[in-house]
């Protein structure tokens, strides 16, 4: 008989959420109370300009930082738990080249549009992820099979024509909105007000549940696609799923924050590594950590030179980019790579 | 004899235009220990599949205790049905017990979690293929025969009543290979285990298989107790080797290629 019985699963999750929360908690709190303006707590009653800083700036951002990084870090589990790709996630699959390339053309018409109080360069982020990540399925799969080379090479030969498009609408735009395509398209959390977050989660709210709705059949797909249909689960509807709910998600930051690489990829790694390889576990709290992840990089994007703010975008890909490569070099550890 | 558990009928099946099952009928009795042989690329993990109902026929019909298999909820069917593939993608290093307890997840509610009873099954089912001590090993870790154990015992513990295994058996060491059997032999006697086993080693086929059934360019060649398919005569047709040898001894049928 075994004598070490493993934990049981709920109990890990409780435990693992816990810990993932209490860190949250704390980077959050660490975030809101650093800045190039120091804010002294008992000013926010008296003081105007700390109150503005402090509600208009700091606390949008911090809670922007929790819903992109949030995003990205349990959208890149659920993919790579999808394609059984430790390598895949929104960046390298195109998703947000895709969302980017959506928003790019929405921005060009005219920014501001919105319809039904959802703006326009939303919906079209969402477009473009979704198409793109469809095109990379079909490109990537051979019958039943998907092909995990294929899959990251389409998703990077994807990202480079996105890319190539933005710079073409960048070119031909007006000077001003191709600067303002730029400085977003390196990825920044800075936000004024609470107004477009709210609008924001009419797309990540739903695109979310859709997701956590989903974690038990990607942990059985995760581990072989032909068993997980033999027990059942409806795979090409799982794919479906979370097609639209990455798209969903993906797109909608994008549009807001700017394609930010690498955070899909190293957060659930290193959820795996403190919390194990159980889906239902890795998927919640890649949400979590992946909410500190971004918060954290972003507090030192903003401080880190004084009053000059560096792109978030850049302080992830510096920090994600090597760890790719460390992945890759280490590819015999993951059998079918 | 006994009740029919599984009937197919008339199965066509190809991928893309190449035709790889070509009009196949097969009947498995409840509680019938068979096995699925034939020389390679012949279909016969084709047909498995047709059977499992991972795919479907582009002709023909399955039926599991008279119910046409299509019509059964994916959910419910796991439950009467195993089926263990012949490749499986190991990509992450998720425990064995891990994977054996997916096998208890068409018992489970969406969110719910497994309870202390599919915990038990699942160690249960590891032990009786042998294979307990693997249970924290992550399943990256394991060898291709470690790896056909866990995949049985995750199968096992599905409890379904019918059993479809893809070569479970072929990178077992012999006294894997005899414990998985007798394992599966036990699980007949206590609960009518059905089971159908693609093989290639055709000396596992000994008299206490009921039924053999030989494949050959996507069609079914023979059917029959293990003493009148493993025969000289009948085996050089379904591997189109008319030097092939077969000898008996001890209710076992020892068979070679004289090349």
């Amino acid at each position: 008989m075994m004598s070490a019985a493993p934990v049981a699963t709920s109990a890990r999750l409780s435990g693992a959420l816990l810990v993932s929360f209490v860190l949250l908690v704390l980077v959050v709190a660490l975030s809101l109370s650093s800045g190039y303006q120091t804010i002294v707590w008992s000013d926010l009653r008296t003081d105007e300009t700390a109150r503005t800083i402090f509600f208009q700036l700091r606390v949008p951002r911090v809670v922007l930082g929790i819903l992109v990084g949030g995003s990205l870090g349990s959208i890149g589990a659920a993919l790579q738990a999808l394609f059984r790709n430790p390598l895949a996630e929104p960046f390298t699959l195109g998703v947000s080249g895709g969302g980017a390339l959506g928003a790019s053309i929405a921005i060009a018409f005219g920014f501001g549009v919105n319809v039904a109080g959802v703006p326009i360069v939303f919906v079209a982020a969402f477009l473009g992820s979704i198409i793109f990540v469809t095109i990379v399925y079909r490109l990537a799969s051979a019958g039943a099979v998907i092909m995990p080379g294929a899959l990251l090479l389409a998703g990077v030969v994807l990202n480079l024509i996105a890319g190539a498009g933005v710079l073409m609408i960048q070119f031909l735009t007006d000077y001003t909105r191709a600067l303002q395509i730029l400085r977003w398209m390196v990825g920044s959390l800075d936000v004024v007000g609470m107004g477009l977050i709210v609008r924001m989660l009419v797309f990540v709210i739903p695109g979310l549940c859709l997701l956590l709705f989903m974690v038990k059949d990607l942990h059985v797909i995760a581990m072989d696609e032909e068993s997980a249909q033999a027990l059942g689960i409806d795979v090409r509807r799982t794919e479906r799923m979370v097609y639209v709910a990455s798209s969903l998600v993906v797109g909608v930051t994008v549009a807001v924050a700017g394609p930010i690489g690498f955070v899909g990829l190293i957060v659930p790694h290193a959820v795996r590594l403190f919390f194990g390889e159980d889906l239902r576990i890795v998927i919640p709290c890649s949400m979590l950590l992946g909410a500190s992840f971004l918060v954290l990089a972003d507090t030192l994007a903003r401080t880190l030179l004084g009053a000059t703010e560096l792109p978030v975008g850049a302080v992830t890909a510096l920090v994600g980019g090597p760890l790719f490569l460390v992945l890759l070099g280490r590819k015999r550890s993951y059998a079918a790579l | 004899m006994s009740e029919i558990l599984l009937q197919a009928e008339n199965l066509a099946f190809a991928y893309g235009v190449t035709p790889v099952i070509r009009d196949v009928s097969v009947t498995v009795a409840r509680g019938s220990f068979c096995g699925l042989i034939g020389p390679n690329g012949c279909g016969k993990s084709t047909l498995l599949r047709l059977l499992s109902g991972v795919i479907e026929p582009v002709r023909g019909s399955v039926r599991l205790e008279g119910r046409p298999l299509k019509s059964i909820l994916p959910r419910e069917r796991a439950k009467a049905l195993a089926y263990v593939p012949q490749q499986q993608s190991r990509i992450f290093p998720f425990t064995a017990i891990e994977v054996v307890l997916t096998g208890r997840s068409p018992y489970t509610s969406r969110f719910g979690f497994e309870k202390e009873r599919d915990r038990s099954l699942a160690l249960q089912a590891l032990e009786s293929v042998g294979a307990e001590h693997l249970a924290m090993r992550p399943i990256t870790e394991l060898s291709g025969g470690e790896q056909q154990l866990v995949s049985v015992a995750r199968a096992l513990a599905q409890q379904a009543g019918l059993l479809l295994l893809d070569e479970s058996a072929a990178a077992l060491d012999l006294k894997h290979r005899a414990r998985l059997l007798a394992a599966l032999g036990r699980l007949r006697e206590a609960s009518n285990l059905t089971t159908l086993i693609v093989t290639h080693d055709l000396q596992m086929l000994h008299d206490g298989f009921d039924r053999v059934f030989a494949m050959r360019a996507g069609r079914l060649e023979a059917e029959g107790a293990p003493s009148e398919v493993l025969r000289e005569n009948v085996l050089a047709v379904v591997y189109d080797d008319a030097r092939v040898r077969a000898h008996r001894q001890d209710g076992r049928t020892f068979v070679w290629s004289e090349g």
